[in-house]
C-alpha cells in the first residue's frame, strides 16, 4: 500500500490522505518483485491515475505508465513534468505520425501545463 | 488513454539494474549495501505452467507455445541458460510458493498490461527464488501458427517475459508513431525487449534479434562468446558533464544489425559486448519518447533533455577486444 498526501485532484476527490495498491512488497527475508509496478520513496512529489472497481482500494492504472514524476527544474524556477507523447499539446488529438527521439519540440513541462492538459483531456475544470 | 493504445508488456524496471560491465539493462538487487546482478544460479531453471485455458488458448496449447518461446532463447548459441518444463499445476502465477509459474490470470485492472513478470527474493542473499509470469485474461489471446487478427500472439508475448524471467530488462530499440485519433503503434523494433508490443495479430515478436542475443549472452555467457565477439566502450557528456540513461546504439555496417545500451553511471560511462567484429556507426539519442521507468528505477534522474548525436567516424570492434574509450558529446535541446 502507498499512502499519499494530496496536495490537489485533476479529477475526483478522496480526501487529502489517499491509499492505493500496488503489487510487491517484503514478507520477512523476502522480497516480491513485479516488474512494471512503480515504487515511491519518502517526500517525493508525483502525479498518479488511479482506478478502482467497486467499494474497493484504488489501484494504480497501467502499472509504472499511472505515475509521473515532479522533479524540481534545474534552475530552480518550478516543478516539471515530463508527458507521454500521446499527450496533446492542448484541447483535441495530438497529430498522427512517428515520434522522433531528441524532438526539441518534446520537453518536460511546467506541472500546471501538465494539469490543463490533463484538464483538457479529463473533459473540464476540477 | 484507450484500449487501442499500444500496449505495453511491462512497464519498469524498479530496482537496481546496473552491471558492473555497464552493459544492457539487467535486474539488480541490493544485498547489504552491494549490488548484485538478478540471475539464476542454476539451469535449467524449472518452470509450471498452470492447467487452465482460456478463450481459444487451451492449458495444453499454452504450455506448448510457452514452451517453444523458452526453446528460442535456450537455442542462442552463445548463451547457456536452460529451461525444463516441469509440469502442469493448479496453482496461479503470483503465489509464492517457491515455483516459477506461468499462466491466465484475470486482471482487468491491468487495463494496458497484457501480460507481466515477477520475482521473489531471498533479500538476505541475493537468490532468486521463483519468478512468475501471469498473462492479462482480459485481453484476447491466440496461438495459430501465423497469428490470428485481433488477438494477440501468446508465443511473442511469452518470448518477452522470458526475457524478463531470464534476467533482461527492456531494449530501447523500438519506434512507435501516434495513430490517427490517439493511441501508439510499434513501427518496428530490433528488439524482443522493447517495451511496447506489436498490434494485436502480428507475430513479429516471435524472433530474437541481435540485441536480445547479446543481452542474454551477455548475462550467461557461453563457449567463445567472449572471445569471438567484441565490444564498445565510452562515456556520453553534455556540455563537458557526464550524463545518465543516454541511449547508446551501435549499429553493424556488414551486418545492417543494432545493439543498443545505455550510459549506466554518474561518469555518463557505457558498453555494449556481444558486438560482431567490424566497423560500427554510433547514434546517441534521449528516451524522452518513453515512460521513463520502463528502462530505469525511480530513483535515478535521467536526462533526456538532448539532440540525437552521432560520432564523426566509424567505430571498428576488434574481435575478442574492445574499442577503446570513446566519448560522445550530446548538445542540449
Amino acid at each position: 500500500m502507498v499512502t499519499l498526501e494530496v496536495e490537489s485532484y485533476l479529477k475526483g476527490a478522496l480526501g487529502p490522505m489517499l491509499r492505493f495498491r500496488v503489487p510487491g512488497g517484503e514478507l520477512g527475508r523476502f522480497r516480491s518483485i513485479v516488474v512494471g509496478a512503480p515504487a515511491f520513496a519518502v517526500d517525493q512529489r508525483v502525479v498518479v491515475f488511479l482506478g478502482a472497481r467497486g467499494p474497493s482500494v484504488p489501484y494504480v492504472l497501467g502499472l509504472s505508465q499511472g505515475v509521473f514524476r515532479i522533479v524540481r527544474a534545474l534552475d530552480n524556477s518550478g516543478w516539471l513534468v515530463t508527458p507521454p507523447a500521446i499527450l496533446p499539446a492542448g484541447a483535441g488529438t495530438v497529430a498522427a505520425g512517428p515520434i522522433v527521439r531528441g524532438d526539441p519540440s518534446r520537453r518536460a513541462l511546467p506541472l500546471a501545463d501538465f494539469e490543463q492538459r490533463v484538464l483538457a483531456l479529463a473533459g473540464g475544470p476540477r | 488513454m484507450r484500449r487501442s493504445l499500444a500496449l505495453a508488456l511491462v512497464a519498469a524496471m524498479v530496482f537496481g539494474s546496473v552491471q558492473p560491465a555497464l552493459a544492457y539493462l539487467k535486474f539488480g538487487v541490493t544485498v547489504g549495501g552491494a549490488q548484485m546482478t538478478l540471475k539464476w544460479a542454476q539451469t535449467p531453471v524449472r518452470y509450471f505452467v498452470t492447467d487452465q485455458g482460456v478463450s481459444g488458448v487451451s492449458a495444453t496449447d499454452l504450455q506448448a507455445a510457452a514452451g517453444r518461446a523458452f526453446a528460442t532463447w535456450q537455442a542462442v548459441p552463445t548463451a547457456s541458460i536452460a529451461y525444463q518444463f516441469a509440469g502442469f499445476t493448479a496453482a496461479a502465477p503470483g503465489r509464492d510458493d517457491g515455483l516459477s509459474t506461468l499462466g491466465f490470470r484475470s486482471r482487468p485492472e491491468l487495463d494496458r498490461v497484457l501480460a507481466a513478470t515477477s520475482f521473489v527474493v531471498d533479500a538476505a542473499t541475493g537468490t532468486l527464488v521463483e519468478s512468475d509470469i501471469f498473462f492479462n485474461s482480459a485481453f484476447p489471446w491466440s496461438v495459430a501458427p501465423a497469428g490470428e487478427a485481433n488477438r494477440y500472439d501468446f508465443e511473442s508475448i511469452a518470448l518477452h517475459e522470458i526475457g524478463h524471467l531470464s534476467g533482461l530488462g527492456h531494449s530501447a530499440l523500438g519506434e512507435t508513431e501516434l495513430r490517427e485519433g490517439g493511441g501508439r503503434r510499434v513501427l518496428g523494433a530490433e528488439a524482443v525487449m522493447f517495451p511496447i508490443a506489436f498490434v494485436a495479430g502480428s507475430i513479429a515478436g516471435r524472433t530474437l534479434k541481435a540485441d536480445d542475443i547479446a543481452g542474454i549472452s551477455d548475462l550467461y555467457p557461453d563457449g567463445d562468446f567472449n572471445q569471438a565477439l567484441g565490444s564498445i566502450s565510452g562515456r556520453v557528456t553534455k556540455d563537458g558533464q557526464p550524463i545518465f540513461g543516454a541511449h547508446v546504439v551501435a549499429f553493424d555496417v556488414a551486418r545492417g544489425s543494432v545493439v543498443g545500451t545505455f550510459s549506466l553511471n554518474a561518469q555518463g560511462d557505457f558498453s555494449a559486448g556481444g558486438l560482431s567484429p567490424g566497423p560500427h556507426v554510433l547514434r546517441v539519442e534521449p528516451i524522452d519518447d518513453a515512460d521513463v521507468e520502463s528502462f530505469f528505477e525511480a530513483a535515478r534522474t535521467v536526462d533526456v533533455d538532448f539532440r540525437v548525436g552521432f560520432i564523426d567516424r566509424i567505430v571498428v570492434v576488434p574481435r575478442g577486444g574492445d574499442s577503446g574509450e570513446i566519448t560522445l558529446r550530446v548538445v542540449r535541446k
